[in-house]
């Protein structure tokens, strides 16, 4: 049966507001993630695009709102929410002075993944880090760190993604791995939300397009309803803004 | 949830093996206060006990400071806290499991320096040493409780080495006063239970600051 033909809303953000001091962050963000569906969130630098992820992913409380995942709320149990999702953020988040395969399993101890031992050795094999595996993390490069990421999380195995900027520092294979993975793991049924500049590396496997413009979304648009090339000039142009901005 | 305390503790002293560094600045650190005491200090004062258990535990608190610093700081390092807030456990559960680490290195370290100690100034604390590390141990985790939470609420603040010790001295202070009064018992041969209402003391600053950092690290972390 395909996953992905009913889908079922994972997470629900209703109404929410970040501000820090008097600047106001977020400014009532709405928006439902499903599953086997994929949002590509677009906006400038201090839109607000890495508040929101953070919110998401329970690294910060927002000011008023509130996060449902399956029709609860996340403060309800909030680890069985912290189970069910996956990071990738700017930074490597991996202790530099413990191995690949030792980050591998504090990771999975953390998360209580079964068979941990012949999951991480898979997914080594699967990113291609299997030689590099008892070496410590601090003399990875950025892309090598990023497909420990990627290892991180095929062992740990969640059902929503939340990417800020997963792209930055990979290489054209390392891309294709990242891409391979993601389209993978939308077919499962899982759900995705994206933040990226480089729009046309995910441009393919996104179904919607999310633009934030100064704490607020502007505009939800499907992806088959804006062509790579009219999202692209937009982008550049800036020309999803309202006309006073 | 023990589970997951141990899991953290495991990988913290896994961390401050391969970063020896930490563990030996730290002790250097404490040999050398002993010393310039040692010098410092009148040589028929020297012997009186209420200045020595002062200085023993002047000595635990400024390189147990040492130890704090660090415990945040390789969590921060590649945003590996972030990577650690959002892993389905309890977070009081990576609070107790990195106040722990915090415990057991700095009684590694008082293993060494109690002996550097009764050699310096008093041979008596070696005779007592049981009971020295037993105070330690009561020391360390209150002031890895207290410690551990003020590091953690400090840790994305940038003057945090100036910050940490200007909230946590003020705050330590009883439990500072209730060792310093039974290592005073100690050292004038009346053994621990000559002071007992400082142990009591000191056990209930463990109890409380234990219970009360578990309850608000979570809140702490997520600002």
């Amino acid at each position: 049966m395909n996953p992905n033909a009913n889908p079922v809303t994972l997470l629900s953000v209703r109404n929410i507001h970040k501000h820090f001091g008097y600047k106001q962050v977020l400014k009532g963000i709405s928006l439902d993630l499903h599953s086997g569906k994929s949002t590509l969130l677009v906006g400038r630098n201090g839109a607000g695009k890495s508040t929101l992820i953070k919110i998401l992913a329970g690294l910060m409380r927002p000011s008023n709102g509130e996060i449902l995942y399956r029709k609860e709320s996340i403060a309800d149990n909030p680890e069985k929410y912290r189970k069910a999702f996956g990071l990738i953020t700017h930074a490597t988040m991996f202790y530099g002075d413990l191995s690949a395969r030792e980050n591998l399993l504090f990771f999975g101890r953390l998360k209580k993944i079964t068979d941990l031992n012949e999951k991480v050795e898979h997914a080594l094999l699967r990113t291609g880090l299997s030689h590099a595996s008892d070496l410590t993390v601090k003399v990875f490069s950025t892309g090598m760190s990023k497909r420990l990421n990627i290892a991180r999380l095929m062992i740990t195995d969640p059902e929503i993604l939340f990417l800020d900027e997963p792209y930055s520092g990979l290489d054209l294979e390392s891309i294709d791995l990242l891409n391979k993975y993601l389209g993978d793991f939308k077919s499962k049924g899982g759900t995705i939300l994206l933040i990226s500049h480089q729009i046309d590396a995910c441009y393919d496997f996104s179904d919607k397009v999310a633009f934030l413009i100064k704490g607020v979304i502007e505009r939800e648009i499907e992806s088959g309803n804006l062509s790579q090339s009219e999202l692209l000039e937009q982008y550049q142009n800036q020309t999803y803004m309202r006309p006073n901005e | 949830m023990v589970r997951d305390i141990w899991t953290v503790v495991i990988k913290d002293l896994k961390l401050d093996i391969r970063r020896a560094e930490n563990f030996f600045s730290m002790l250097f650190f404490s040999v050398t206060i002993l010393l310039i005491f040692a010098f410092a200090l009148p040589q028929k004062q020297s012997t009186q006990v209420d200045i020595l258990s002062g200085v023993f535990w002047i000595v635990f608190l400024l390189s147990g400071l040492l130890s704090l610093n660090k415990t945040f700081q390789q969590e921060k390092e590649n945003g590996c806290i972030e990577a650690l807030l959002v892993s389905p456990v309890n977070r009081g559960a990576i609070f107790l499991g990195k106040m722990l680490g915090t415990v057991v290195f700095i009684l590694i370290v008082q293993i060494l320096v109690i002996p550097v100690f009764g050699i310096l100034f008093h041979h008596s604390v070696i005779e007592n040493f049981s009971w020295f590390l037993l105070m330690s141990l009561l020391a360390a985790l209150g002031f890895g409780s207290l410690g551990t939470l003020l590091a953690g609420l400090t840790s994305d603040i940038r003057f945090r080495e100036i910050l940490l010790p200007l909230l946590l001295f003020p705050l330590i202070i009883p439990l500072l006063l209730a060792c310093v009064r039974i290592t005073q018992s100690l050292l004038a041969g009346e053994g621990i239970l000559g002071a007992g209402d400082w142990l009591r003391l000191l056990v209930g600053f463990d109890a409380i600051f234990m219970i009360v950092s578990f309850l608000v690290f979570e809140f702490v972390m997520e600002l």
